[in-house]
């Protein structure tokens, strides 16, 4: 196993300060990385994308004892890549725990309740402002508290609020999948291909079965009879696929960085 | 607000030593300096694993607690990370855990001095570039920085003191106006005065018997340490275009001054 160097320290205090980068943004720090301790940067593409595996390897084995993990995620939305640091401890809402009080965490675990509730993987944003109503907490928020957290969240890559939706961001759903797979074992739906946590997407009515979108269309791009994918269901498939070339979706599984799939498993075991 | 949590609760009850006393007599001895001794007697009384197990939430603790660039105080690590333990295991574990941060994320510890002794801060071994930068930060964290390089520059150029009002006069000059909420920094003078000076980057003195107050500004400890006289030199010298720095005269010889107190201070240790 190859040592820690100063090219993986600095691209690891990097991810610290920003918690969530793309593809291409990864690729220009791993670069400056490797420029700024004159380490070689391999141009031809296969072998700089296992070069760059194996440095997120190392650090990764690294900072593991910290619950820390470099994780791969991607969008619900369009399917293109990111790549964030996560708290990996069982109470993953450690690393918001210094930017929050305890009446906004309280509100943001009830706006996740009520999206991983939602069939859609979104709630509009009025029925987001009323959840201050349903708090607990002693020290109560006001509808403009929650407008401003709302925003607040957004900044911080916690949520995406688009067109009077609120939808939880790929930074929360990498960093947060355990505790909502756990607390919410009924409602959460894995994605039938990726077997991912999946909020967004396509559901079967029939069946209940559920697709990412992107992963909808390397299924049924080259198919003219769509039928659920699901295990004796064989419903037909309703929804409307995009065409196959969504930006990045083919990286998903050509990069062979850890996918937070594979992180499931290894917790499962402890 | 202040609210800390135990990083990864829980592991020093799950880890409760089995036989450790036979284990802890043999290993305590990491051929530390003799001031540790003490503290070595009070770890020596944890178990090696449960102290692993401490320096690893301390590393965490101290990342997770950074991330405001607060100074973080030395009650609140005995208070959180070491809890029931002696607090005389204090100094090992801290050892210990600024090893780490060293060693994996290229992060010194340094404790501030005088009045804010009991206090610690975490500086990047590496010298981020002004001019070519090498790795990308949030946007709203670079901005304040070209902000605070230009505070500090000004100290700097005005022999490392500089009275409030002359700041505001200067800075006004580049459409930052401290009553004036700013597009980009809201709150300016709030932003300066008090967040700046929290985290260590400034220091805000009010001058004895003012009336209305005047207060100074000055380099605080972390700008001291995250930065250096000559990179701001540099910085400086690019501003106005000149090729050589050591036109700056007093200026080039305060940086001369300070990278000799460091070398000696270097070669002391």
């Amino acid at each position: 196993m190859s040592e820690l160097r100063d090219s993986h320290r600095l691209f690891l205090q990097s991810f610290m300060s920003r918690s969530v980068l793309d593809a291409k943004e990864v690729k220009a720090l791993y670069k400056s990385s490797c420029e700024k301790f004159n380490e070689e940067y391999i141009t031809q593409e296969d072998e700089r994308r296992r070069q760059l595996a194996e440095f997120v390897i190392v650090i990764n084995n690294s900072i593991k004892p910290f619950h820390m993990e470099i994780k791969k995620g991607f969008s619900e939305d369009n399917g293109t890549n990111c790549y964030c640091l996560v708290s990996t401890s069982d109470t993953a809402i450690t690393k918001m725990a210094s930017d929050y009080t305890a009446t906004e965490l309280e509100y943001f675990k009830k706006l996740i309740e009520l999206v991983v509730e939602s069939d859609v993987g979104y709630i509009g944003s009025v029925e987001a402002l009323n959840l201050t109503e349903s708090l607990t907490n002693t020290k109560k928020m006001s509808k403009t508290d929650a407008e401003n957290l709302l925003k607040r969240m957004k900044a911080d890559r916690w949520l995406i609020l688009n067109e009077g939706q609120v939808s939880l961001s790929t930074r929360t759903i990498l960093e947060l999948d355990m505790y909502i797979t756990d607390t919410y074992p009924e409602t959460a739906k894995m994605c039938e291909l990726c077997k991912k946590l999946c909020l967004k997407g396509q559901l079967c009515e029939e069946c209940g079965v559920k697709l990412h979108v992107h992963c909808a269309s390397r299924i049924f791009s080259k198919q003219n009879q769509r039928k659920c994918p699901g295990q004796r269901c064989n419903a037909e498939w309703v929804h409307d696929i995009p065409s196959k070339d969504v930006p990045g979706s083919q990286h998903v599984q050509q990069e062979n960085i850890p996918s937070h799939g594979q992180n499931r498993k290894r917790k499962a075991k402890h | 607000m202040k609210r800390t949590r135990q990083p990864s609760g829980k592991s020093n009850q799950d880890e409760l030593p089995s036989g450790s006393q036979s284990q802890a007599s043999q290993n305590p001895s990491q051929s530390q300096a003799t001031s540790l001794t003490q503290a070595e007697k009070a770890a020596a009384k944890l178990d090696q694993k449960e102290l692993e197990l401490k320096v690893n939430d301390l590393v965490q603790y101290l990342l997770i607690m950074d991330q405001k660039k607060y100074p973080i105080k030395k009650v609140d690590i005995n208070k959180v990370v070491l809890k029931d333990t002696s607090n005389k295991a204090f100094p090992l574990v801290m050892k210990r855990a600024s090893e780490k941060l060293a060693d994996i994320f290229g992060i010194d510890v340094i404790e501030l001095q005088d009045k804010q002794k009991g206090s610690y801060i975490l500086i990047s071994k590496y010298e981020i570039d002004a001019d070519k930068p090498n790795v990308v930060w949030p946007e709203e964290d670079n901005t304040r920085m070209g902000l605070l390089m230009i505070i500090l520059s000004l100290v700097f150029m005005n022999n490392n003191i500089m009275q409030d009002s002359e700041m505001w006069h200067t800075l006004k000059k580049l459409g930052i106006d401290p009553e004036v909420p700013h597009e980009t920094f809201g709150d300016v003078k709030k932003l300066i005065t008090s967040e700046f000076v929290r985290q260590g980057y400034l220091e805000y003195i009010r001058q004895p018997q003012t009336d209305p107050s005047i207060y100074d500004f000055k380099w605080g400890q972390r700008a001291k340490a995250e930065t250096s006289k000559r990179n701001i030199l540099h910085f400086v010298s690019q501003m106005y275009d000149v090729s050589d720095p050591q036109q700056w005269t007093s200026q080039w010889q305060d940086k001369e001054n300070e990278e000799e107190m460091e070398v000696s201070q270097a070669n002391s240790n």
